[in-house]
């Protein structure tokens, strides 16, 4: 250990141009619009990339990253991939995060990325980068990234009685040594083994490589209900402020996805904050995977985060993987 | 620091074998000279190979009970599991990933799972160095459970024109404080620009009409790529990892007792111990003519059967040492 905590220099999103209401979506996915289904998800609308693949996107909201922290691509020592959806190839056969250090010209630096956390998958994804930059003296800087993609045909998931509506975007943190504000103090997770597959994409893996009708974006309903999400979340947020000597009345701002607004005003009830943070969001942008998380973070800091404020994020990832990160402004 | 070591290493291959011509023969594989008069069918050194109908998880789950009945270790003394699989497993990634079934399956019930992609076998290596990483800086982590489970499909054995890949597991157990296989350090170095030179297209890049078969999941290269990207570079890439990880821990090639290494193909593991002016009774090569490669557990299984035959023996300085997809060229340094 250096001793140095790592601490959050820049943050970054990008959204698309296009904007497609969520009447066109349903109308996309051949359903009737049901308004409502559409205020249970709370979402008005959402944004959708037209690129060849989500590496462009990436690179983008990398580089307003770089530029936000005064950093150019040779001062970054690793890349982390915290995306969720499907890449330009296959994973892990292929990783986002190498073709985004060439985009970037960021040749210092190593690459890898994390899977399977769900919109939990960037709190991993700091989790393993904050304890890079706290005990190898060769890694001082770290951009964590993110871009996600809707699978065609499949923002609503699940079609015939949704639970959220997904929406396209990409994200960027830079993550640095001994950085002056957004410190990490510390991040908690727990998985849920038997919740291992319930977000998943049934078809294109091994087990069912040419079922093209299963590649899909699928929440399993039964078990996503089946698991108290927002206690073992609640344990797993008390047990980080805990280790910093706090409770959940010592945190200023707490930060969670946008999955819908019935799970929204959960978070609010079950972990804290304001019910009504980030419904607006939602609403424009459904919900974005781990990028939710950047999302509300940029708005909450234009809102003005003071000196000395602690700032919780967390996400029940589906159930699965449950994580909650400690910030000190 | 706190020395973390490997308590044990394992792995599982299925029993089932297919003749390497039998490979050839039912996969498209060019005939004919790759370079100084190397043909790749006659001189691959490669006979059979283990194959499966089990899905990558399986294999997975099988290789992690073997290590932790090897290290004496109870599930519950596991504080994270980490998925280093290099190529497709039972559903899509990065939205999937094994750790979680393997979690279950073991009936680990604390801490937590989660998968490295780095895109090839350089997840060993970067899997090694994330968790390590987490193990110095949190003093909760202390027991970690590594593993992987790869099984390619049916007809794309072949990875032309480097090696014929064997289905199988590894897992490995790493713990703070275990004197046995101290892990010294590890260090890794990614060339983007290759990032496509192999890859597995996959459903995402079917073209509306285009019917959906197994070959989305196969694994192709880019041969012009690989000549004129890898090739030159490869053994310079692997001197300058190796070296750097020996100046920061301030030692040369002469302190390393014993090399793991990928095993490709008889011409790369010549050309490699040519490079480095290795003898056979310092590398382990003897795999390849029973198993070819085993992607990214090829360090954890050729480590393992090293040990057993005694090559590696207590206080051995061991480089693990591998170039993967992505691509990467990494080295670990082992005090066995």
């Amino acid at each position: 250990m250096n001793g140095q905590h790592a601490g959050i220099l820049a943050a970054s999103v990008l959204l698309p141009d296009k904007e497609v209401s969520v009447e066109e979506v349903f109308a996309s996915e051949g359903l009737a619009y049901d308004a409502g289904l559409a205020f249970k998800l709370g979402v008005r609308s959402v944004r959708v990339f037209e690129v060849e693949s989500p590496t462009g996107p990436a690179v983008d909201v990398s580089r307003l990253a770089l530029e936000k922290a005064g950093l150019a691509p040779t001062d970054l020592d690793a890349i982390i991939d915290f995306s969720v959806m499907p890449q330009r190839y296959v994973e892990p056969a292929w990783s986002m995060s190498n073709e985004l250090q060439a985009e970037l010209g960021a040749k210092r630096a190593f690459t890898l990325g994390f899977s399977g956390g769900a919109a939990a998958n960037l709190l991993v994804a700091l989790r393993f980068a904050a304890a890079m930059i706290e005990t190898d003296p060769a890694v001082r800087t770290i951009l964590l990234a993110a871009s996600d993609c809707a699978i065609p045909g499949n923002r609503l998931i699940n079609r015939d009685d949704p639970d959220m509506l997904i929406g396209d975007a990409a994200s960027a943190i830079i993550l640095s040594r001994g950085a002056p504000r957004a410190t990490i103090l510390g991040t908690e997770i727990v998985t849920d083994p038997a919740l291992e597959d319930v977000l998943m994409i049934p078809g294109g893996g091994m087990a069912h490589p040419t079922r093209v009708d299963l590649y899909r974006l699928r929440l399993d309903r039964e078990k996503y209900m089946s698991r108290d999400r927002f206690g073992v979340l609640a344990d797993v947020t008390d047990d980080v402020l805990s280790r910093n000597g706090l409770s959940r009345t010592g945190v200023r701002h707490f930060i969670g996805p946008n999955i819908s607004r019935a799970d929204m005003e959960l978070f609010a009830h079950e972990i804290g904050g304001e019910e009504r943070a980030g419904l607006d969001s939602l609403a424009r942008l459904g919900h974005l995977h781990s990028n939710d998380l950047v999302l509300n973070f940029i708005d909450l800091e234009s809102r003005g985060i003071e000196a000395g404020d602690h700032v919780l994020l967390a996400a029940h990832g589906m159930g699965f993987t449950q994580a909650a990160t400690l910030i000190r402004y | 620091m706190t020395p973390i070591g490997i308590l044990s290493e394992a792995f599982y291959l299925p029993p089932d074998k297919k003749r390497v011509e039998d490979v050839f023969r039912d996969e498209s594989v060019p005939f004919g000279t790759l370079s100084k008069n190397i043909d790749f069918q006659r001189d691959i050194g490669i006979e059979e190979i283990h194959v499966t109908d089990e899905l990558p998880s399986q294999l997975a789950i099988r290789a992690a009970r073997a290590a932790l009945d090897k290290a004496g270790v109870s599930p519950s003394e596991i504080d994270v599991v980490v998925d280093f699989t290099s190529i497709p497993e039972d559903y899509v990634g990065p939205t999937w990933s094994a750790a979680g079934l393997v979690q279950q399956a073991l009936g680990i019930s604390r801490g937590f799972a989660t998968a490295v992609n780095t895109g090839g076998c350089a997840s060993y290596h970067l899997a090694l160095k994330a968790v390590m990483a987490l193990m110095q800086a949190d003093s909760r982590i202390n027991t970690a459970l590594l593993f992987a489970g790869d099984r390619t499909p049916d007809l794309n054995k072949t990875y032309y024109p480097i090696t014929v890949a064997s289905d199988g597991g590894s897992a490995l157990v790493l713990r703070k404080n275990a004197d046995r296989a101290q892990i010294l350090g590890v260090e890794t170095i990614s060339v983007g620009r290759l990032h496509d030179v192999w890859y597995v297209p996959g459903l995402q890049t079917l073209k509306p009409g285009e019917e959906a078969t197994e070959a989305h999941l196969h694994m192709y290269a880019k041969m012009d790529k690989f000549n004129e990207g890898v090739i030159p570079i490869n053994f310079l890439m692997f001197r300058k990892v190796m070296e750097r990880l020996l100046t920061r821990l301030e030692l040369g090639f002469s302190d390393v007792d014993y090399y793991i290494y990928p095993t490709f193909s008889t011409w790369d593991q010549a050309y490699f111990m040519k490079r480095f002016g290795l003898t056979p009774d310092k590398i382990y090569t003897k795999a390849l003519r029973h198993r070819g490669h085993v992607q990214e557990s090829d360090m954890v299984i050729n480590y393992a059967e090293a040990v057993d035959q005694g090559l590696i023996r207590s206080g051995d300085k061991v480089m693990v040492v591998s170039n993967g997809a992505g691509f990467a060229w990494s080295a670990a340094l082992v005090r066995h």
